[in-house]
């Protein structure tokens, strides 16, 4: 009993680190948590969240997509190229787009059975070369016209619309975990993928589905970044990458499969959009500033990790 | 083949390390019949040879002696590198620290020897200190990993941030020119028209290779990518070794960064660049396996030069410099999927 | 247990390493005796380990150091969001009379910095990076100061006519290009192509990709020198530092000094290798001058010595000058890089436009 309770306890502990990190903040520079940084860094953090969200998934099934910051960029490409094409509504296009080639990209993965490690390695190289080639290379400001990246640059009641949206898909998606089959056999074929496999999971259509929604999210992840640049261009989101994977972990999800959720997602995005600010509060020197974000990150991994719950540990 | 009878590997290793001599030999002997390093050459071959074929009857320039060289002498350090990230992708684990540790090594050794911004002249010593500072990357990344059981992916990713900030604070505002004639050599140096670089290269991975095949440490490493819980379980302890590995892969990174900046000709911050996830690829394309167990030094060498025979190629086509990304990964997907489609079994787990 | 025991331990020594590494590492306080008025100076670079964001820096840092002020430095690594977030964080404490000089890291990101920086109220300079169609004067003018950069096309130019000259107006030449959606990547290829215009005995081979880096360009000439040989005369390379590289490998093949180089920024190794003759041209850009003026410019707006509406378009969006640097006049620069003058705002302030090559012109940001 007492052990249960330790285990639920240990489960906040990413949640108790951000709460740390940001306390911490606040005595060295007690403006961060006005009401103003505070919307401001969400919309800043909301790129970075929407793509650990969108990480988490493939990852709770043992898979990983490196693809995401390609489809972000690419998303902000198109978005400005087939707008002649689909007129205001040509983002929600590209997110279905974006959508259909995470399915794409899931289906090639199972059905060759290819480690999703290298399936996705070669996407991303694929996609910055098309990002290159359908943009010329240059930025562009994005139509005025299209709906969707209208409505997200705005805000509601201060609230900015990128947050409002941020919390509609955690909802969604939340409930489709909770309720339907597909959550139960996510966490099935993360956490032993043959007995999963042999007690009838269908693993085709699970990992199709997880990597749809990784690119839905890296999607939609592009489309927060071309609300608030206004311009797209073809190496938007660069490296965030390696920030959206140094997330997952941070809040808690394991690398390995099976242990962590969305919960765990969001704050892991928190911490890292956090981390990657830290160094400018505290007043670092710019040249180690790498160095203490990957310290930092290290302790926050070293103090979180669940390792009861993992077997090996790869 | 080994790999499809674990326990088989895991007895022959701990009969290897507590047996007698006799046992002992018997256990190196068996694993040398059953290790199929050799077969399993095939296929990067294949592919390195339908590449190149296919490039010359585009271009008409590819399989030139020339240019067969400046393949060879650019594939020197991937090589290296992905021979050094075989050893922690076989045990299944992951390694994505190299470009941090040769931005380090490189400053460190630029600094150390004669160079342009300070008066350090510690020639070899200072080569030996920026091996010795690569190791301890890689040891410390095989402490977090294999003591403080934290999962290598994110601690390897760490070691990369940290790698790259000491780099920078070490950075001395201007690029520091290498001026010590002894490390200079290493890329001037040539014999048989190849730099001493290339012949570096193929000591380091046949050394790689060895070690992987014939000493304790390479079988457990196999053992430990096979089934580390059956190995666990047998009582046989596997840190010292996990961390051995993550050692050695730096090690390999130093190594190679030591090499671009000889050939360089000076200190470079950017100089492991660009070459983490080549190096993945390589090891695949070779042969690896992500989830651990099977994969080679010569194989991963192989899918090094593959790569380097296909960014060669590719220019020799003349294909633009945008659709050099969308071929290269295509190509890259169509050679693992076509090396891996005898493996496809229902039930296989692949993530 | 064991493995607890080692575990706990080497978590505290790992907190007790964080803490002594902050502490040696946070920025010293630089004496702030005679601080002159006006809020924090802040400067928004690529990444720190390189010569030029050094100089750049150091130009930045004189400015500073004649108001008594220590600037804040924000490093992007080439990640425009990663600027707009410690913008913000460096904005959120609010920031009176706050100047702000910047490279956005890439177009995309030149007005969402803009307008972040306006929202705060804090007077902007950029670097590099403008797209086309906006400029200070027409995008939160009274906070857009000004905007500056080399040009590109003229660097380009230069560096093809020098090829031309030297090649005694014909031979084939391959050229390798920086990250391509940068303004100067592609700024200098157009330079190159309109030198092309007047120089048609020069044949353009081949044009790769470097993304500025030295090992891109050393492995994109080996495979050259593979495909043209001795026929390659030239080399036209985007940088400095890929210039570096495709010498690396000329001198491979014995062949530096004989196929001709040329690079852009002025660097120390490239002046050095100009004088050796391993290159035959660098392009002078004065990464000190820039920090010293784009530091300044933002100042004087946010302490009113300037009001940016009042500037003229050629004050607001204008190249720095630049000089090409060959084996004649190396000597001058590798003296000047030796002793680097010391700035002051005031000496700035005399004239901020003295080193300006005039407004930027039309279509100049334009990746057509």
């Amino acid at each position: 009993m007492i052990g249960d309770r330790l285990q639920l306890i240990r489960s906040f502990a990413p949640l108790a680190f951000l709460i740390l990190l940001v306390a911490a903040s606040a005595v060295i520079a007690p403006g961060v948590l006005q009401p103003d940084s505070i919307i401001g860094f969400i919309s800043d953090a909301a790129p970075v969240i929407a793509l650990v969200i969108g990480g988490t998934f493939p990852i709770l099934a043992g898979s990983i997509d490196l693809s995401v910051a390609g489809v972000a960029s690419v998303t902000g490409v198109l978005v400005v190229v087939l707008n002649p094409v689909f007129g205001p509504w040509t983002s929600l296009v590209v997110v279905l787009v974006a959508i259909l080639f995470g399915a794409m990209q899931g289906f090639v993965h199972t059905w060759l059975q290819l480690p999703s490690f290298i399936v996705s390695l070669a996407t991303l190289s694929i996609l910055s070369g098309l990002a290159l080639l359908l943009s010329n290379a240059t930025a562009e400001p994005v139509p005025s016209d299209d709906i969707l990246v209208g409505i997200l640059g705005n805000s509601v009641a201060g609230i900015p619309n990128t947050a409002i949206l941020l919390v509609l898909i955690v909802a969604v998606l939340r409930l489709a975990m909770r309720f339907t089959r597909f959550g139960r056999d996510v966490y099935a074929l993360g956490s032993g993928e043959r007995a999963a496999l042999m007690s009838g999971v269908n693993g085709f259509v699970t990992r199709t589905l997880l990597f749809a929604i990784s690119a839905g999210c890296a999607a939609i992840a592009g489309l927060f970044l071309i609300s608030v640049t206004s311009f797209s261009s073809p190496t938007l989101a660069g490296n965030l990458l390696l920030l959206s994977i140094v997330g997952v972990v941070l809040g808690g999800t394991a690398i390995s499969g099976g242990v962590g959720g969305l919960f765990a997602a969001v704050v892991g995005g928190l911490i890292t959009a956090w981390l990657r600010i830290v160094a400018v509060i505290i007043g670092v020197a710019p040249t180690a500033q790498n160095i203490i974000f990957g310290l930092t990150a290290l302790i926050a991994v070293a103090l979180t990790t669940e390792r009861k719950k993992l077997g090996v540990i790869k | 083949m080994t790999t499809s009878d674990p326990t088989a590997r895991v007895a022959a290793v701990s009969e290897g390390s507590g047996g007698s001599a006799r046992n002992g030999l018997v256990a190196r002997l068996s694993f040398l019949r059953n290790h199929t390093v050799w077969s399993r050459l095939g296929g990067p071959l294949t592919a390195l040879v339908v590449l190149a074929v296919a490039f010359q009857l585009i271009s008409g320039s590819f399989l030139t002696v020339a240019n067969l060289r400046s393949v060879v002498e650019a594939a020197a350090v991937p090589a290296i590198v992905a021979a050094g990230i075989s050893f922690v992708l076989i045990m299944g684990a992951i390694d994505l620290s190299m470009e941090g540790v040769m931005a380090t090594a490189s400053m460190v050794a630029a600094l150390l020897v004669a160079n342009g911004v300070n008066g350090n002249h510690y020639g070899v010593l200072g080569l030996l200190a920026a091996l010795l500072v690569s190791v301890g990357f890689g040891l410390f990344s095989g402490v977090l990993n294999a003591i403080m059981r934290m999962p290598s992916l994110i601690v390897t990713l760490g070691t990369w941030f940290i790698g790259l900030g000491l780099a920078a604070v070490l950075f001395p505002q201007r690029v520091p020119q290498i001026k010590d004639g002894l490390f200079l050599a290493i890329a001037q140096v040539r014999i048989l028209d190849f730099s001493l670089t290339v012949y570096i290269a193929i000591a380091m991975v046949v050394l790689a290779q060895l070690v992987l095949t014939f000493t304790r440490l390479g079988r457990m490493i196999y053992a430990i990518g096979g089934e580390e819980l059956l190995l666990a379980a047998s009582g046989i302890a596997v840190r010292r070794y996990k961390i051995a590995a993550f050692a050695l892969s730096s090690l390999f990174a130093g190594i190679g960064s030591l090499l671009l900046s000889a050939q360089l000709g000076s200190g470079n911050t950017d100089i492991g660049s660009g070459h983490l996830f080549p190096a993945v690829s390589a090891s695949v394309l070779g042969g690896t396996v992500l989830t651990g167990g099977r994969g080679g030094a010569v194989q991963s060498a192989l899918g090094a030069l593959i790569l380097e025979v296909l960014s060669n190629g590719l220019i020799q086509i003349g294909a633009g410099p945008y659709t050099r990304n969308i071929i290269s990964g295509a190509i890259i997907l169509a050679a693992v999927a076509i090396g891996g489609w005898n493996r496809r079994a229902m039930l296989r787990v692949v993530k | 247990m064991l493995n607890w025991i080692a575990s706990a331990r080497f978590r505290s020594a790992l907190l007790a390493g964080l803490g002594v590494g902050a502490a040696l590492t946070t920025a010293p306080v630089r004496s702030v005796a005679a601080e002159a008025k006006g809020g924090k100076l802040i400067l928004g670079i690529d990444e720190t380990a390189s010569e030029y964001w050094s100089e750049y820096l150091q130009g930045a840092h004189d400015i500073a150091d004649s108001l008594g002020k220590s600037p804040i430095v924000l490093t992007s690594n080439y990640q425009g969001d990663q600027l707009l977030a410690q913008l913000g964080a460096t904005y959120a404490a609010g920031c009176h009379d706050c100047a702000l000089a910047t490279d956005p890291s890439s177009n995309a990101f030149v007005k969402a910095v803009v307008a972040r920086s306006a929202r705060s109220k804090v007077h902007v300079v950029t670097l590099w990076n403008r797209p086309e169609d906006i400029h200070p004067w027409d995008t939160f003018p009274q906070y857009w100061v000004a905007h500056t950069s080399f040009d590109g096309v003229m660097s380009g130019y230069d560096q093809a006519m020098a090829l031309c000259k030297a090649l005694g107006g014909k031979g084939e030449i391959a050229a390798i290009e920086g990250v391509p959606s940068t303004p100067p990547a592609y700024q200098r290829i157009r330079g190159l192509k309109k030198a092309l215009a007047e120089c048609p005995g020069l044949k353009l081979v081949d044009t790769q990709v470097g993304d500025w880096q030295e090992t891109k360009a050393q492995d994109i000439t080996r495979a050259w020198l593979a495909r043209y040989g001795s026929d390659l005369k030239g080399i036209f390379a985007s940088n400095d530092s890929m210039a570096r590289g495709a010498v690396a490998a000329l001198r491979d093949k014995g062949l530096n000094g004989k196929t001709l180089v040329t690079g852009s920024d002025g660097s120390n190794i490239a002046l050095e290798m100009v004088k050796s003759g391993d290159m035959l041209v660098t392009i002078w850009n004065d990464p000190v001058l820039q920090g010293a003026v784009s530091m300044s410019l933002a100042y004087a707006a946010a302490i009113g010595d300037i009001d940016p509406e009042k500037l003229t378009h050629a004050q607001r969006d204008f190249y720095l000058k630049e000089e090409p640097v060959t084996k004649d006049n190396v000597d001058k620069f590798l003296a000047l890089k030796k002793s680097q003058p010391k700035y002051t705002y005031e000496d700035i302030k005399k004239d901020f436009w003295k080193d300006s090559a005039g407004q930027i012109p039309q279509g100049a940001n334009d990746n057509k």
